[in-house]
């Protein structure tokens, strides 16, 4: 495993946005290990999805470079980027904004097996089962159709769609920002759970610290399109490097657990320290 | 599956659906009912309306039956206006999405053959075409369909450049699904309601062409027509406008339908979005 | 002790469908003393923004509302009452610019002449920290970010010097950063002008930060009230609990799987019977098929029929 599965090389690119020139990305440089997860974070604006989007190819950028398990990723195009996209997928933040509203969540794991003609089994309906229990949905939600599932449900499809193509890498960005709290740790737990059965490799976008912390051992934190700091995630938070990645941390809300007054009534609980 | 509820609460649609049903029947229908030619002499010249129970509507000139060929009529006015629709709709939504989800050179060609048709006045274009095809149903329907789907092709192209930056959208190119399928299978459909409410536009529209052509003469001579039936009673104008006024009522009652039941389709589609 | 400013006696409200009403609020009661600050949390759905409304008294009019909200003494809304709201466009006029929506608020609340609400506007944007006050006054929603429009609603809302703000997740749709700096700003200037406020988030972590009690809803039940030191410290009910053991700490990298909660949130149409939490709790038995009476007192108890048991049964 000498070799990065994925290295991105002083990629640069500036928007135009109504006369204005914004510059999203100014020379941002990442390596990622096979089977690694790699956490990128920064405030708003700093160019965390359009790293994302360079990477995945569907912004192209001004000038830098991508090598994709060492073979140069930008120069693909037509055909063999349509195959080779297969091997480098993504989840989105906003789970419903992310399906096609009128297919059902059957046709949006077909899909993925079609085009790469992946279904392992003869029937795509098996195999459209399959994934769907490989993220603990039932069968029966193959028919339904994207808004009709709550969101965790539909993140879980999103994560089923990216597994289908048996990819080496998943881009998530902010894949738990829109999901209520209380289904927010089982979709991290179904990531984790991916990873270990897989090897896949995820390059997290977030500006929770917490869930980065939770998830990626290594992280790189970008402000105003450069990387201003990367290293050890525990390091980072510990003692960090740079005025952004100060800034986030301080700026993590933290549970305030004050000594509880003495209850009127006795608690149960108040053994359980948090 | 929500759609029909919601349609039916609507009267308007309601209203507008049973004309249509009812033009739609008495189109199918007109061959059983009037068998035969309906250019057939059948009885004396000129019978007034509502004296004879076998002529409900009376006679022409010649002595035909004009309820028959009302009947026979409803068959070349919903034709041309369906076939208007698919023409106009389909070329209008195939050349927007090419032109929206392409983009650059495609985009700006595409866009200004479009405006070119969009200076041409589109009887105009309707009457050179069917003088210079001959006057057939085809002619018609190709014409209006010419002069009719620069405003689908708009519509769809705003659709699915607002459409196109969708995540799905972006969904779809990461799981390498060719750029064509994306174009015309999760970005038309989706751009495909807003531009089905133009429908009722361009079917009235065509119903009415078809007819001032054939009221110029340039309509299909083998066929009955309403326009045509209305040209024919225009030289007895005085001593039987009913020869103009019932086919003329006709229309005004058929596009009337096309309109509300257009209205009505288009609200109930728009409120479909973002249920729960 | 002094009246408290604000009184909810069984609050409720429904909202009529056309299939079925939903239940999004009932049986919320608690005080709001003179200066307190009060989170409400919950995810989404639960009826935090209707509780939020039905205190401003801003229910959409196709809302059933029962129960009683009581004040010490009248008060007008937009006067006495800020509201904020998750998205500043909802306050904030495009095309006016925003010293003047300051301003209108204080021309209609204050009885001011244009040019002393101006001049008081300008100051209150300065209060807000926008900086060069006079300068942002000027300037249209659209050409602020997203904290700057923030800033410029909360100016809004305060302008009049109001008794109690009302923060919708005002800072929900912000990043990290921009939603701490927002939060600290609230906080201060309640606390200046002892405003009572009342912060609405689904992010217990912020609650604990800002507020003195905090409110537990979930699916429209006020399940979980009291002290902010003690809900956090010693959470009675499953559901407090489990979203206080399932926060993630800077301080460790915790272990998987993380603590989670099992299921969704219910379906708003068909929520389960008794305790709408029994689905997905892990110590619900059969007597969670009855609706849960609330245990304790006004604002500082639980509603949960295991919690009298000795809450793990
Ligand atoms: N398609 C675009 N056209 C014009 N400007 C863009 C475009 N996409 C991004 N930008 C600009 O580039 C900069 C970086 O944006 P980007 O979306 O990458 O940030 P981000 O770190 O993902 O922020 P957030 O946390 O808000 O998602 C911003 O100033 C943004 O306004
Ligand atoms: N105007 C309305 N008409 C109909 N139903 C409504 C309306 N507003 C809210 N509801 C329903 O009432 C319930 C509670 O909604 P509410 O907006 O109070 O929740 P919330 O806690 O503020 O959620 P969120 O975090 O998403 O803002 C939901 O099921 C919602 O669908
Ligand atoms: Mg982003
Ligand atoms: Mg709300």
């Amino acid at each position: 495993m000498s070799e990065p599965l994925l290295q991105v090389d002083d990629l640069h690119k500036t928007f135009d946005r109504g006369g204005r020139r914004v510059r999203a990305l100014a020379g941002v440089s990442l390596d990622l290990a096979r089977g690694e997860t790699l956490a990128v974070v920064g405030a708003s604006g700093g160019g965390k999805s359009t790293l994302a989007r360079v990477i995945l190819r569907l912004v192209e950028p001004d000038r830098g470079r991508v090598l994709f398990s060492g073979r140069d990723w930008l120069g693909l195009g037509g055909a063999a980027l349509r195959r080779e996209r297969r091997r480098l997928q993504m989840v989105f933040q906003d789970p419903l904004a992310a399906f096609n509203p009128r297919a059902t969540i059957g046709q949006i794991l077909t899909d993925p097996l079609a085009i790469h003609r992946l279904a392992a089994t003869a029937d795509p309906a098996d195999a459209v089962v399959g994934l769907l229990a490989r993220v603990g949905l039932s069968a029966d939600l193959a028919a339904r159709l994207p808004h009709e599932l709550s969101g965790g449900q539909r993140q879980r499809v999103a994560i089923a769609r990216a597994l289908a193509c048996e990819p080496d890498l998943i881009v998530l960005d902010e894949p738990v920002s829109a999901l209520d709290v209380s289904v927010r740790a089982q979709i991290l737990n179904l990531l984790h759970r991916v990873q270990v059965e897989t090897g896949v490799a995820y390059l997290l976008i977030s500006h929770d610290l917490a869930v980065v912390r939770a998830m990626a051992p290594r992280l790189a934190v970008i402000d105003q399109g450069t990387i201003v700091e990367a290293g050890a995630t525990a390091t980072i938070l510990t003692s960090p490097g740079s005025l952004a990645a100060q800034a986030l941390i301080d700026a993590t809300p933290r549970l305030i657990v004050s000594p509880p007054a003495p209850p009127a009534t006795p608690t149960p609980d108040g053994e359980r320290k948090p | 599956m929500t759609r029909f509820p919601r349609l039916w609460r609507s009267p308007e649609a309601v209203i507008g659906l049973a004309i249509l049903l009812t033009i739609a029947a008495i189109a199918l229908l007109a061959p059983f009912i009037y068998p035969g030619d309906p250019h057939a002499i059948v009885a004396r010249p000129l019978i007034a309306p509502l004296v004879d129970p076998a002529h409900p509507f009376g006679t022409d000139r010649l002595g035909r039956d004009l309820a028959a060929e009302l009947a026979h009529g409803a068959r070349a006015s919903l034709l041309v206006g369906l076939g208007a629709m698919v023409g106009a709709i389909g070329l209008g939504a195939g050349i927007g999405t090419l032109a929206g989800f392409a983009g650059g050179v495609i985009d700006e060609v595409l866009m200004r053959i479009t405006e070119a048709f969009q200076t041409v006045p589109g009887f105009l274009l309707s009457l050179a075409l069917v003088s210079a095809m001959g006057p057939s149903l085809g002619a018609v329907v190709l014409a209006v369909t010419l002069s009719a789907w620069t405003g689908p092709a708009r519509l769809t192209r705003a659709q699915v450049l607002s459409i196109r930056e969708r995540d799905y959208v972006a969904a779809a190119r990461v799981i390498g699904m060719h750029p064509l399928r994306i174009a015309f299978g999760e970005v038309l459909p989706n751009a495909l309601p807003v531009v089905l409410s133009l429908t009722a536009v361009i079917v009235a529209g065509a119903i009415l062409t078809e007819a001032a052509l054939s009221f110029l003469g340039l309509g299909d001579p083998n066929r009955v027509t309403w326009g045509g039936m209305i040209a024919e009673g225009r030289a007895v104008l005085r001593s039987a406008p009913h020869l103009s006024i019932v086919p003329g009522l006709a229309l005004v009652t058929t596009v009337l339908g096309v309109y509300l039941a257009g209205e009505g389709l288009t609200e109930a589609n728009s409120g479909r979005k973002g249920q729960p | 002790m002094t009246a408290p400013l604000l009184t909810l006696a069984a609050v409720g409200a429904t909202y009529p469908h056309d299939d079925g009403a939903v239940d999004a609020l009932a049986d919320v009661s608690f005080d709001l003393a003179e200066g307190e600050r009060i989170a409400v949390i919950g995810e989404s759905g639960s009826g935090k923004s209707t509780l939020a409304l039905a205190i401003a008294g801003l229910l959409p009019s196709t809302a059933v509302s029962v129960g009683r909200i009581g004040w010490r003494r009248p008060m007008v809304g937009g006067r006495d009452i800020g509201f904020v709201f998750q998205d500043p466009g909802a306050s904030l006029d495009p095309v006016m610019n925003i010293g003047d929506q300051v301003a209108e608020v204080r021309v209609r609340h204050c009885g001011e002449g244009l040019r002393a609400a101006r001049r008081a506007a300008i100051d209150l944007l300065d209060r807000v920290r926008l900086p060069q006050p006079s300068r942002l006054a000027r300037a249209y929603p659209h050409e602020l970010s997203g904290g700057q429009r923030q800033r410029a609603a909360l100016a809004m809302a305060i302008a009049a010097g109001p008794r109690l703000l009302i923060a919708d997740e005002a800072t929900s749709a912000l990043d990290t950063v921009v939603q701490a700096e927002i939060v600290a700003l609230i906080g201060e200037l309640v606390r200046a002008a002892s405003m009572a406020l009342v912060f609405v988030t689904h992010d217990i972590a912020l609650a604990s930060q800002i507020s003195d009690r905090i409110v537990v809803l979930y699916a429209g039940r006020m399940v979980e009230a009291g002290p902010a030191a003690r809900v956090v410290g010693a959470p009675r009910h499953p559901y407090t609990q489990a979203l206080i053991a399932g926060h993630l700490d800077l301080s460790r990298a915790p272990a998987f799987p993380l603590p989670a909660i099992a299921g969704a949130p219910p379906d708003p149409f068909d929520p389960p019977r008794g305790c709408r939490f029994a689905p997905r709790c892990s110590h619900a038995f059969s007597a969670c098929l009855d609706e849960p009476a609330w245990s304790g007192g006004i604002g500082d108890g639980v509603r949960c029929v295991g919690f009298p048991l000795g809450g793990e049964p």
